[in-house]
């Protein structure tokens, strides 16, 4: 018996699925009839094909949901600049055409997470906060200090800015580590509740929604009933919600 | 006269005419990527994370394709957006990931115990496979994709996928304890 050679190999694992046909198959169907060792070969492989191929995982019901609030969310845009070109071909007033694009969803209201993380794109207003004590910052928005990550994390503070957005005041410090940057963002007022189809997880017992909006990771969660938003590009899921979640034993006060 | 929307439109093939990308049906085929991004990510999370990453690039503009393919677009945005995002932190996926201390997606309705956790020893299989071999065995056999499509969401000829193919698998039979 001759050992098949890589072009056999490619053949025994189409005819392991099925695609392999005419006379190329029954050529080798009538090799595997008369080698033992091939006939176990194409059999490994046709198992594996089958257990590959009955795999019944299915995106999880919130992964859909995520999906179509981007499909929705690309959507928008595009009907905005219809009707803006609409009422321009067809000479209405500015002023309707304005009345028309504030009453598509999203144009009013108090802020929402996804706004809020915005504000981690915009540059620092002020020098980065000095650390007062182990695992706090010299800053703090309406009593919640917010946390010193650069010993226990390495991601150092490096600048604050002051906002208002929709009659909220909010408070941002950056971090950088590496390179990259990341913003959290605490917002006065009412807590704002994360968009619908935002992930759930929970980290040492703080529930945390997170979500994906055009290249950002935005995680937000909840403190003494003020909103947190922590955002970045290019950091991984789980660095933001370690960080997010991380109490230092108590000196983070949720 | 083009319309503005017309005009944003990313056009990824230039060999046959073209036709839009159908935002509408895009929900079609989360489940093949999905399982294709476990198999290349080793984790759920992850795999989520990058599923949902895919979609935000491709819908971000109107996208015309020059071929009836669109899963095998959207294999390749996903292959795109993993080496980008998780080879650059150089993750290599970890087949203990899958199942032991991550939250698992809810199976189907009715699904056997031993099914749920034959699928995860499978996925698990396909995450410990050296990387070419399991963007072969992800595309084919977890995506769906024909050795054709395959070989052009993966940038290769389709005798090589067919190689890596048979070499994925028969790791994967070993792995699953497959011996005759």
């Amino acid at each position: 018996m001759t050992r098949p050679n890589d072009a056999e190999h490619s053949e025994l694992t189409a005819l392991a699925d099925g695609t392999l046909s005419g006379r190329r198959r029954r050529r080798l169907e009538e090799r595997v009839a008369s080698e033992p060792g091939l006939r176990a070969e194409l059999e490994r492989q046709r198992l594996a094909v089958a257990a590959l191929r009955s795999s019944e995982l299915a995106a999880p019901a919130g992964l859909r949901a995520r999906i179509e609030a981007e499909r929705e969310r690309a959507r928008r845009p595009a009907r905005r600049r219809r009707l803006a070109l609409g009422g321009a071909l067809a000479g209405v007033a500015a002023a309707c055409t304005l009345a028309l694009l504030l009453a598509l969803p999203g144009g009013t209201g108090a802020p929402t997470v996804v706004e809020a993380s915005e504000l981690a794109d915009l540059p620092a207003t002020t020098a980065a906060p000095a650390s007062s004590r182990p695992a706090r910052l010299a800053a703090a928005a309406f009593g919640l200090p917010f946390p010193n990550w650069a010993d226990k994390f390495g991601w150092r503070a490096t600048g604050l800015r002051r906002d208002e957005i929709d009659g909220r005041d909010a408070v941002t410090v950056f971090y950088e580590k590496e390179g990259r940057r990341i913003g959290y963002t605490i917002v006065s007022g009412e807590r704002i509740d994360p968009p619908d189809g935002a992930a759930s997880a929970a980290r040492e017992g703080t529930r945390l929604s997170y979500l994906h909006d055009r290249g950002r990771l935005v995680v937000t969660w909840e403190r003494r009933g003020f909103t947190c938003v922590l955002s970045g590009k290019g950091v991984p899921r789980e660095v933001l919600l370690s960080l997010a979640g991380w109490r230092a034993r108590g000196k983070i006060p949720v | 006269m083009l319309s503005f929307v017309s005009a944003l439109a990313v056009i990824e093939d230039t060999s046959t005419p073209g036709r839009e990308l159908d935002p509408a049906r895009l929900g079609d085929h989360v489940d093949r990527l999905y399982r294709a991004a476990v198999g290349l990510c080793g984790s759920h999370a992850d795999a989520e994370d990058l599923v949902q990453e895919t979609f935000v690039a491709v819908l971000r503009r109107p996208r015309l394709l020059r071929a009836d393919d669109d899963i095998g677009y959207l294999l390749r945005v996903l292959r795109n957006t993993f080496y980008s995002r998780y080879r650059a932190e150089r993750r290599r996926p970890r087949a203990t990931d899958l199942g032991e201390h991550e939250e698992l997606p809810e199976p189907r309705p009715g699904l056997a115990p031993e099914a749920i956790l034959a699928s995860r020893e499978v996925l698990a299989a396909v995450a410990a496979l050296p990387e070419p071999y399991r963007e072969a065995v992800a595309a084919v056999d977890l995506a769906g994709l024909s050795y054709r499509e395959a070989a052009k969401a993966l940038d290769t000829r389709e005798g090589t996928i067919m190689s890596r193919l048979h070499r994925g698998r028969a790791q994967v039979a070993k792995s699953l304890g497959y011996t005759s």
